[in-house]
């Protein structure tokens, strides 16, 4: 009687025990191009706060609390994303576009002109294969936008799903070229450009095309948070979220003071120090707090 | 235990199989408006028959056994289809699809709704937003001139905010309108002749009832040419439809779109007329007229040039626009909003045009499905121009002698007489008036005429119309409340000094008009893709239009005070009877059309209309108006899918029948005028019950083609079209016993059939170089069948127009002109004329039915004034940021009656005259053109040298214009373009004609406003 008295009693315990663990769920929408730096945030971020679980959720996946990555102005951005160009290595598709490419020539390379003439139309405007994400979050939405264009133009295959799937494609065809986040473009261990891919190289001025030839992660990142190019897209991402629930604030200003320290080792810019100063006013801003 | 095996095996089947699917969801939306798309063809590439169609939301769910990754295949039609690579099933697919760029993928605007090109099956033709900016026109009709085949804009004069005739594949009415109907953004805008002044008379010029609209807020212009396409209008359709679309923003525009332009222009005249000067005439008057002047011959060397009335009262004119515009989106509302103001002075002293308008079009969501819609015009025109002597009877009337208004007057007046005294002060004195416009020692003096003298329109307008629609799945439910509401104020003043205010002391008036129009639609619209092959969309819908018009008018004279103008007319001591009335109208209507498209190659459109109109007489109000169209996408067709050359080809063929109402209201009932008759109210018959009237139909066919070639670089539209109008609403004339000249009936018939011919080439189309040309022409041949009883109606103040079973509408009618009778010819074989015989120096004319007498039966047809041919060719030309355009324009085969050149070749001792008198026939030098110079006319009839061909050919505008590259301002601001140009606006005009200008509506040239040159620059600035 008295070991059944303590089974149920330890039973209890562990019931009461379990209860009052009583672990907060967060949710996270991040696209792979920043995951493992969301991921890495988690981790350092559960191991202060054991009360907090985050999970990673996909598409149109419901949640109550939810953190999205976004580029959107309203959000809190925490860093910048870099987009490039890029093909297979020692791919036709990189022969083809051996020669610099301005602005101008990227337009004509990726997006269709109906009233370009076939004939006049360069080698490589007529043989590559142009592939584009279709997501909202994607690069390609982006680079368009950029390039003034419409994302109905891209020449070229879509493809679904993440930028991640871009690379996967191009890989498999000699001829293929896209542009893509720069963590997707490269090895964070080795910092190089994953062994298949190739940057495109760009008419940039002289000190941006060593840069650029070099291929080197952190001189790439080092250049260009501090010089803007006309054919590379530089801007803003962040987190929406809702900001009155306090443990979404509270981590969302851990990233803005200690997170901030892994974006260049994760293939992120950082923000200037006076736009840092900036968002961490607003998520401290009481109306902001309201919305 | 077979069982048991079976089962376990079934289960693992099944097993395998769901795990094996892949399940596929998205959403497939427009790229431009992200409104979803409809039935949609998703399917896997390499799946053989797996796919699926979105639903209403757009949204689609495909489950397939093919493992990831894999190739979406995504097509509707008139959008580019699209292959998309699937790597993960876990999100929804986004697909937006763009719209395809060819010519027969466009939206085409249509009564009640829009048409997708390739199941069209009417005859429409568009004209975009561009046009409407090069062209400069203050006016959206003076911009279509040589746009479209088979349409036909003549201006009815230079003078500016004057309006213009527009005929759609020839005139089918005699005294109903033959103006096209007008749509603007949904609203029926008719502008009734009737309704358009306010009882005052003595102006010159109407304004131009499109003057309410900018051009620069036009999107695009559509033009209902056939039956299939107008018999939605039923009733008032007869005479083609053009529909006009303002500027709204669009679905993902995102930002507002800020655009500011200005124009600055000079102006001047195109063509002079070639009048004599002082001494040529003073010479004139001496070796003819018995010298009043009392010239020597030495003086009449000295006095050279003399006064150039002409010039004097022709200036360089300034115009200017300031427009402005912002058009933009939201998620929830699409929005337009543009200011403008015009000023243009016009080529003749105090004459002008200026427009303050302000245009919004926007719209919003309310709610899922639920839309509201607001499209408003709110402005103000105002036109000064000439004065009139059409009303004034006095000393004979002026009118009648060929002085119509101030500007011919002065175009009269020797050149040997002043414009000033030696004091500076205006010369009153002309010792050669004494007919019409001189009272004692005064005569009318031109030039003051024109500066003093008030002749202007003032219209304040609001055209609005609010709606709001509701999707329920495939239905639509529209409903429209739309008002225009016009003020007309007309203000007229000639002082005692003024050629009209001569005989009275001056004389002076104004009149207003307050005319409203409500317009209610109510539709419902179904729309649905079947399924793969087949597509019906179902319209029905009931109009209601109300119109009401109000008028009253004043006019005095014998002022003591004229300082004040028509804004003192209490000082005037004599008043006129008052002008006072009201008419309404009532228009009721159900609408129904269905368009079915199998395969996308064989389309179908039926339609009909039921109007009841108020304008005719009880039991005959309704009116029935159906239509068939049918058309092919031969293209699509497999014998043809191996021909890489035709891009496209379909044909059309359409029939039904449309009417014509645009009567006065009440000309079913008798009515009377009210006057006054020696100090007491008076009453006199103004029109006599016609319990029969009813609407004149025309029964319409069309066939044709559209042909594109060569990726679009070439595409022809063609069109051969019968339009046969019966029940022709005819002023027919009444025994005296009805106590009225004339009755409005339905007799005859008119017969227009033409072919049309539209072609448009892009002959280069590099990055940097571009040249397209576009060209149309339109043959009409048009023909009165049947007159009933009343055949043979003259009609003119000359007499010099004729309505006559198997002759067109406008013929010309007079005798034909056969030279002068020469020194030595034997008179005595020659047909009298007024009983007497010719005498050398006289005009011969064709005796026709050889009776040896000329007189009103020797008239024969003289030409009209249909053209054989119009034509249009325009053409752009851009190398990488310039670029140049040009748009000419003209017809071929037309007659005016050049009634001012025969005023001016009419010899007399009072009035100048052409230099071409100085060619008269003469004993010494003979002559074959104009006879010897004489006081005498020896018939009134008109002959054939003054019906002359008004054959054209106008460079209707020239431009050039660079663009800048975009300007960054800041981070935010940036201007996206700045666009300079240089336009010349009626550069040339090539034509035998010989007045000021071929162009004059009426097909009665009677010193209309001549036109005018404008050379303008311009910037234009987006945001």
């Amino acid at each position: 009687m008295k070991k059944i008295l303590y089974i149920i009693a330890v039973v209890l315990g562990l019931g009461i025990n379990a209860n009052a663990q009583d672990v907060e769920t967060i949710s996270l929408r991040v696209p792979e191009f920043a995951r493992p730096l969301v991921e890495n945030w988690t981790k350092k971020y559960s191991q202060i706060h054991p009360d907090l679980n985050f999970e990673f959720i996909k598409g149109k996946a419901q949640a109550e609390r939810v953190i999205e990555l976004t580029t959107d102005e309203d959000a809190v951005s925490f860093a910048r994303y870099a987009i490039l160009p890029v093909t297979t290595a020692d791919s036709e598709a990189a022969r083809l576009t051996s020669h610099r490419l301005n602005a101008r020539k990227l337009r004509s390379l990726f997006f269709v002109n109906e009233d370009e003439d076939e004939e006049e139309l360069t080698d490589a405007q007529q043989k590559i294969h142009i592939y584009t994400g279709n997501s909202q979050l994607s690069a390609s939405r982006i680079y368009a936008s950029y390039l003034h264009q419409d994302v109905t133009d891209y020449k070229g295959k879509k493809i679904s799903g993440d930028d991640a799937f871009l690379t996967t494609a191009i890989s498999r065809d000699p001829l293929g070229v896209t542009v893509n986040y720069i963590p997707n473009i490269f090895d964070l261990e080795s910092r190089r450009p994953e062994s298949a891919l190739s940057l495109l190289p760009l008419d940039l001025d002289k000190h941006g095309r060593q840069v650029l030839e070099s291929a080197d992660l952190d001189d790439i990142i080092l250049l260009l948070e501090q010089h803007n190019y006309d054919e590379i897209p530089v801007g803003n991402i962040g987190f929406a979220y809702n900001h009155a629930d306090m443990a979404m604030n509270d981590f969302v200003n851990w990233v803005l003071t200690a997170g901030i320290a892994d974006l260049h080792c994760y293939g992120m810019l950082s923000l200037s120090p006076n736009e840092l100063t900036a968002q961490l006013q607003r998520i401290s801003s009481r109306d902001l707090a309201q919305k | 235990m077979k069982k048991l095996y079976f089962t376990l095996t079934l289960s693992l089947i099944i097993t395998l199989t769901a795990t094996s699917q892949t399940v596929l969801t998205g959403t497939v939306t427009d790229a431009a408006t992200g409104e979803s798309l409809i039935s949609a063809q998703v399917y896997v590439k390499s799946g053989k028959g797996v796919g699926a169609t979105t639903d209403l939301e757009g949204n689609f769910r495909l489950e397939t056994k093919e493992d990831l990754p894999l190739t979406l295949t995504v097509e509707y039609i008139g959008y580019r289809t699209q292959e998309i690579d699937v790597y993960d099933e876990s999100e929804p697919i986004d697909i937006q699809l763009s719209e395809e760029v060819n010519t027969l993928s466009e939206v085409v605007i249509i009564g009640y709704g829009t048409q997708k090109q390739t199941q069209l099956t009417g005859s429409v033709a568009s004209v975009k937003a561009d046009v409407f900016s090069q062209s400069k026109a203050p006016t959206l009709d003076g911009a279509l001139s040589g746009m479209v085949a088979g349409l036909n804009v003549t201006a009815s004069s230079g003078q500016p905010g004057a309006d213009s005739h527009i005929r759609i594949r020839g005139g089918n009415s005699v005294n109903a309108s033959n103006e096209p109907l007008y749509v603007i953004d949904g609203f029926i805008y008719f502008k009734d002749a009737a309704n358009s002044g306010t009882g005052l008379g003595a102006i010159e010029s109407s304004l131009n009832p499109l003057s309410t609209i900018n051009p620069g807020d036009i999107e695009s212009v559509e033009v209902l040419k056939d039956v299939s396409a107008t018999a939605i209008y039923g009733s008032r359709g007869a005479n083609g439809v053009i529909l006009v679309t303002t500027k709204q923003g669009k679905a993902g525009d995102g930002k507002a779109i800020i655009n500011y332009t200005y124009d600055f222009g000079v102006s001047n005249i195109t063509r002079k007329l070639d009048l004599m000067n002082a001494s040529e005439w003073a010479r004139f008057q001496k070796d003819y007229y018995g010298n009043r002047g009392g010239y020597t011959d030495e003086q009449i060397a000295s006095l050279g040039e003399g006064t150039d009335w002409q010039s004097t009262l022709l200036r360089t004119a300034i115009q200017q626009s300031h427009d402005l515009s912002v058009t933009g989106a939201t998620d929830k509302s699409r929005y337009s909003f543009s200011v403008s103001a015009t000023n243009q002075e016009g080529i003749l002293l105090n004459s002008g045009f200026d427009r303050y308008n302000f245009h919004t079009n926007s719209e919003w969501d309310l709610k899922k499905n639920l839309k509201l819609g607001v499209n408003a015009t709110l402005g103000r025109s105002r036109q000064n121009g000439l004065t009139s002597t059409e009303a004034q009877v006095f000393n004979s009337s002026p009118y009648s002698a060929g002085i119509t208004n101030s500007f011919v007057y002065a175009l009269l007046v020797p050149p040997v007489v002043e414009i000033y005294n030696a004091d500076g002060s205006y010369n009153f004195s002309n010792p050669y008036e004494y007919a019409y416009f001189a009272i004692g020692d005064h005569s009318a003096n031109p030039v003051y005429d024109l500066k003093e003298s008030v002749a202007e329109n003032i219209n304040n307008y609001l055209l609005t119309n609010v709606w709001a629609s509701l999707r329920v799945g495939s239905l639509l439910f529209k409903a429209t409340v739309g008002l225009n509401s016009e003020h007309l104020t007309q203000n007229y003043f000639s002082g005692a000094y003024t050629s009209l205010g001569l005989a009275t002391q001056g004389i002076g008036g104004t009149g207003n008009r307050q005319t409203d129009v409500w317009q209610q639609e109510y539709t419902a619209s179904y729309t649905r893709d079947i399924n793969f092959d087949n597509y019906i969309d179902v319209l029905v819908g009931y109009t209601r239009q109300t119109s009401a018009s109000n008028y009253s008018s004043i006019r005095t004279n014998h002022f003591t005070n004229e300082s004040l103008k028509q804004y003192n007319l209490g000082d005037g001591a004599n008043i006129y009877t008052p002008q006072t009335g009201l008419t309404e109208s009532q228009l009721n209507s159900v609408l129904a059309r269905v368009n079915y498209s199998l395969k996308d190659r064989y389309n179908v459109t039926a339609t009909f209309r039921a109007d009841n109109s108020s304008r005719f007489a009880k039991g005959h109000r309704w009116g029935y108006f159906p239509s068939v169209g049918l058309s092919w996408n031969v293209d699509k067709e497999s014998f043809l899918s191996g021909v890489r050359s035709i891009d496209y080809l379909k044909v059309r063929l359409s029939g039904g029948q449309v009417g014509n109402q645009e009567i006065p209201d009440y000309a079913f009932s008798t009515t009377f005028a009210t006057g006054s008759y020696g100090g007491s109210s008076s009453y006199s018959k103004s029109n006599t019950k016609n319990t029969s009237l009813k609407w004149e139909t025309t029964a319409s066919y069309n066939a044709g083609f559209d042909l594109g070639l060569w990726r679009s670089r070439l595409t022809l539209v063609f069109d051969a079209y019968y339009k046969k109008t019966s029940d022709l609403l005819l002023q027919v004339p009444t025994g005296f016993a009805t106590g009225v000249n004339t009755q409005l009936q339905n007799v005859g018939n008119v017969v227009n059939k033409g072919v049309e011919l539209s072609a448009t080439a892009a002959l280069i189309q590099r990055r940097s170089i571009k040249w397209n040309v576009s060209a149309n022409v339109s043959f009409n041949r048009n023909e009165i069948t049947d007159m009933g009883t009343t055949n043979n109606v003259i009609q003119g103040s000359d007499s010099q127009q004729i309505l006559r079973k198997g002759e067109a509408l406008g013929s010309f009618y007079g005798l034909r002109f056969d030279g002068i009778v020469q020194t030595g010819d034997d008179v005595s074989q020659l047909p009298t004329v007024n009983g007497l015989t010719p005498k050398p120096g006289d005009i011969r004319y064709v005796d026709v039915n050889n009776d040896h007498r000329i007189d009103g039966n020797d008239r024969v047809i003289l030409g009209s004034i249909q053209p054989d041919l119009v034509y249009g060719l325009s053409s752009q030309f851009t190398y990488r940021r310039i670029d140049l355009s040009l748009a000419l324009s003209g017809s071929y085969g037309n007659e005016l009656y050049n009634a001012l050149g025969r005023r001016l070749e009419m010899t007399g001792d009072s009035y100048n005259v052409l230099t071409t008198v100085l060619d008269s026939w003469t004993p010494e030098k003979g002559g074959n053109t104009l006879p010897l110079a004489s006081l005498a006319r020896p018939i009134s009839y008109i002959d054939s040298r003054y019906v002359q061909s008004a054959s054209y050919l106008k460079l209707k505008n020239l431009t050039l214009a660079y663009r800048f590259r975009t300007v960054e301002l800041s981070r935010d601001y940036k201007i996206e373009g700045i666009r300079i140009y240089a336009t010349g606006s009626n550069l040339l005009t090539i034509t035998p004609y010989k007045g000021y200008d071929p162009e004059v509506s009426s097909g009665t040239d009677s010193g209309a406003y001549p036109s005018a040159r404008t050379i303008s620059f311009g910037i234009s600035v987006t945001l």
